[in-house]
């Protein structure tokens, strides 16, 4: 695993390395180098490790946290999972998805700390990040085919005799985004490795919401 | 045991508090955060009853000279005029300890004016140790001519203290060792010192107290034609061989490690740990270990997990803020969390 030691003033909290690879590639992109991505937010452990976060001591210089977290097929209640956590490890809980709160930093009253909850892809709608990533390559050639072969699936699958299941609603845009990066060259990308070889369109209209709290960090 | 140690204008706390202690704390923090003065502190609170050897005992170990500046050196910015404050609780009781400066055996209140706050002339000569448990008060000076030169310490009394500090450097004395192993063997409590010394040796099969034309030392069986002395088996040995036999040493008392880690190698640690948790539960010894090592962190908690003795293990980090120390504390649950999600918690 990577040290999740705070190195800087803004933190990006994800879920996993995955996201951590999607979002440090398009840092780069963007010419973001004052965020830090910490991959710390797995949805099982993310209350225990919010704490153990606010507890490292270089957090008493933090100014920003951006939680990330996939919506599946719940998103306000990932949302009020997200609140809280943040409210177990002492800190402030936004209003809503998507909207920034400032509050004093919980481990120092001298810094003042944002944080934003970011339920994907869009606060509301069910589903994760890969919604959006597979809008950004809707117009290429093997877009339909990939899109194709999970709407067979689950066509084929939900059938009673079938004795296996399709992938959930919620994880369709996974499902795409599993089939399109197999059809790469290199076809055992996941969608951070993806983001670093620049197979996603991050200046995507779809993806500008996104792009926008990263820049306001 | 001990549940909690407030430490207040010694060295360079201000005012620190320690809560929730359990069996065994870990004392984490970066250099100078003040990780060891919170075990002299400590120390200095456990011995009541002759404060000047424990003293004397601690400088030594610590490799703090008895010059001139040693009396002013335990205040809080240097400020004599301020007393230290140490309180230990437990369940049934609290001790303070009050250390107050003297200057021609007076304390200072009584020279009022006549002690600096600094290092100068009118330095003082000696501490005034106040304790004061229940009811029960008494209180020690310790003059310069006491502290220096004429050795106060007794034998007796320091193998009978309910407190050992096991200095960060090996400062290996194989005449104590081999009385404390003694003692051990006495009480028929040597297997346990044994059984850790074997973690770090699986040749050893056991260990004799022997005479030889030097007075006595530890030999060990490793399967040679002869036993051979512990001390030849270099420091990783003789740091087990300490830390093994204070904790067995002291039944219903404490043990205070500095840099823990020193000398082990990381293989060993989770089962030098095990052992050590082991037998501090069984003789109810409370163990207070400085650590910079994430790996001395990760084996404490592997080790206390497969003893099932997660709650009795707490962390506490020292960090110096704006001069003052900001004290964060871990449960083994949290401690775990943060170490398996690849935080910093040293």
């Amino acid at each position: 695993m990577r040290s999740n030691t705070i190195q800087k003033q803004k933190l990006l909290i994800v879920e996993g390395n995955h996201e951590d690879d999607f979002f440090e590639a398009w840092f780069k992109q963007l010419g973001i180098t004052d965020i830090q991505c910490m991959p710390i937010g797995g949805k099982t452990k993310f209350g225990d490790n919010i704490q153990a976060l606010v507890r490292q001591a270089q957090f008493r210089s933090v100014n920003t946290v951006v939680v990330v977290r996939d919506g599946d097929d719940n998103p306000a209640g990932a949302f009020q999972s997200v609140c809280n956590s943040l409210q177990s490890a002492g800190l402030a809980q936004p209003t809503g998805a998507w909207n920034w709160c400032t509050a004093t930093n919980p481990t120092n009253t001298s810094q003042q700390l944002r944080l934003c909850a970011l339920i994907l892809p869009d606060g509301q709608s069910h589903g994760a990040l890969e919604e959006l990533l597979m809008q950004t390559v809707a117009s290429d050639v093997m877009f339909n085919d990939a899109t194709g072969l999970v709407t067979t699936a689950v066509t084929k699958l939900s059938v009673p005799a079938s004795t296996r299941k399709p992938p959930p609603p919620h994880r369709h845009g996974k499902a795409k985004a599993h089939a399109f990066l197999s059809t790469f060259e290199e076809p055992d990308k996941d969608q951070g490795k993806a983001a670093g070889k620049g197979w996603w369109d991050f200046n995507h209209a779809v993806l500008a919401p996104l792009r926008a709290i990263l820049q306001a960090m | 045991m001990i549940t909690q140690m407030t430490v207040k204008r010694f060295k360079s706390h201000k005012d620190v508090a320690l809560t929730g202690l359990k069996r065994i704390n870990l004392l984490l923090g970066k250099n100078n955060a003040g990780k060891s003065s919170l075990l002299e502190a400590a120390f200095y609170a456990l011995t009541p009853d002759n404060p000047k050897a424990g003293f004397e005992l601690l400088n030594e170990a610590r490799g703090i000279l008895p010059n001139d500046y040693v009396w002013i050196s335990v205040f809080h910015h240097l400020a004599v005029q301020q007393p230290v404050e140490i309180s230990l609780a437990n369940q049934q009781t609290n001790t303070t300890l009050r250390i107050l400066p003297l200057l021609g055996n007076k304390v200072a209140q009584d020279v009022s004016g006549a002690i600096s706050g600094g290092l100068g002339k009118s330095d003082p000569d000696g501490l005034r140790f106040e304790y004061a448990s229940g009811a029960s008060q008494t209180a020690q000076n310790i003059t310069a001519q006491q502290g220096r030169g004429e050795r106060s310490r007794n034998q007796n009394y320091i193998d009978n203290l309910p407190v050992i500090f096991v200095p960060a450097r090996v400062h290996f004395d194989s005449l104590a060792a081999a009385r404390r192993f003694s003692a051990l063997k006495a009480k028929q409590r040597h297997e346990m010192v044994v059984e850790a010394l074997k973690k770090l040796d699986d040749r050893l099969t056991g260990v004799e107290v022997l005479a030889t034309k030097a007075g006595v030392e530890l030999f060990g069986n490793i399967g040679e034609p002869q036993m051979v002395p512990l001390s030849w088996m270099g420091e990783g040995m003789l740091r087990i061989l300490s830390l093994a036999s204070a904790v067995a040493s002291v039944q219903g008392g404490v043990v205070l490690v500095d840099e823990i880690e020193n000398g082990i190698h990381y293989s060993v640690m989770p089962a030098v740990w095990a052992t050590l948790m082991r037998i501090a539960e069984e003789l109810n010894v409370q163990v207070f270990a400085v650590t910079h090592s994430d790996e001395m962190i990760r084996a404490a908690l592997s080790a206390s997990a497969s003893l099932k003795m997660q709650d009795n293990l707490r962390a506490y980090r020292c960090d110096l803020v704006n001069g003052a120390t900001q004290i964060t504390d871990y449960d083994a649950t949290l401690l775990l969390t943060a170490v398996e999600s690849e935080q910093e918690v040293r």
